[in-house]
């Protein structure tokens, strides 16, 4: 276990903030610009094959110190058995997608724009998921109004 | 259809013996197309079904398609996504047609009040009969259902056939 996060330390020292050991794994705090680094290098380690499952990304609505949004990033390295959760802070509105280098991300990035605004740069397909296509806002942020409701009366057309 | 509307006539001495009749008929038929959303609502039906016997109470099998029936009854959380989906079945069901919201999910939105759920099934469609519990007893099903066949048979039959209003050509 410090084998693997003395690697990743040492192979993206400027993205790594803070390491904290956890009961269920590892917690590291990443700048989020470089997210696209740090998932390159897990998905590319040169100490074990370098499989993993991304489980999911979640996020938060934090509005202090024009941070906006708080993202954690849950990953399971399979061989090392070992639970990963990166963190990462957000200003304004917009991160890069990291769906190309892991396709799982892909459904995670469509409800986390639906749901709170936020914006994947290089993810090709960022409609809404769940809410329909005439609602306004992003129900998870707090500026949205806690008893505002938005009925769909008409039939939705498939495509 | 036809004879209906002509029993219901302005000065027919049968109108209301009739009425009566049509009503304790239709009481005692209830044919329930049942709207489930998935909530643990829509599964009380199933058991009620099982271990009472509805026919006694006039409730004849669920069928499967709302054409046919004429009471819809809705069971569980009602997503603001499902709303059309619902006005779209009630709008298929033949007239006279009866509303039972099942549980307080179908209510008030229960304990699922939040921006994706609709708060009460009233807002979409005209209800006649809310069930209340979560999920709702035996008992209480039973109790709605009664009230339901007491609403139905306190019609009046020239309330759902009003006679046609004179054209205007004749004037």
């Amino acid at each position: 276990m410090n084998d693997f996060s003395a690697t990743l330390k040492k192979a993206c020292s400027e993205a790594i903030l803070a390491e904290q050991n956890s009961p269920d794994g590892i917690v590291m705090t990443i700048k989020a610009d470089k997210i696209r680094q740090v998932f390159e290098t897990l998905a590319g380690r040169g100490t074990s094959d370098g499989r993993m499952l991304l489980t999911d990304i979640s996020a938060v609505n934090i509005e202090e110190n024009d941070c906006r949004f708080e993202l954690y990033y849950h990953v399971f390295l399979i061989d090392l058995h070992l639970r990963l959760t990166l963190k990462c802070r957000v200003e304004g509105d917009k991160i890069d997608s990291i769906a190309d280098i892991m396709p799982a991300a892909l459904m995670p990035e469509r409800e986390i724009f639906d749901m709170f605004g936020l914006k994947f740069r290089g993810h090709g397909n960022l409609p809404r998921l769940f809410m329909h296509n005439d609602f306004e806002g992003h129900p998870l942020l707090r500026e949205y109004p806690l008893m505002k409701r938005q009925i769909l009366l008409e039939q939705t057309k498939f495509e | 259809m036809g004879i209906e509307r002509i029993l219901a006539g302005k000065n027919n001495p049968l109108g209301k013996l009739a009425g009566k009749i049509i009503n304790l008929a239709r009481s005692n038929s209830l044919t329930p197309y049942i709207f489930h959303t998935g909530g643990s609502n829509s599964r009380i039906i199933s058991r009620l079904e099982a271990e009472s016997r509805l026919a006694e109470l006039g409730l004849n099998e669920p069928c499967f398609s709302p054409r046919q029936a004429d009471l819809l009854i809705v069971a569980g959380p009602l997503n603001t996504r499902m709303a059309s989906a619902l006005r779209f079945v009630y709008d298929q069901m033949p007239e006279p047609r009866w509303v039972m919201a099942l549980g307080d999910n179908a209510c008030d939105g229960g304990i699922y009040k939040n921006y994706a759920v609709v708060e009460g099934v009233a807002q979409i469609i005209p209800v006649d009969v809310e069930v209340r519990g979560c999920p709702p007893s035996m008992e209480d099903i039973i109790a709605g259902l009664e009230r339901l066949r007491k609403i139905i048979r306190e019609r009046n039959l020239s309330d759902d056939y009003p006679p046609k209003p004179e054209s205007a050509d004749k004037k």
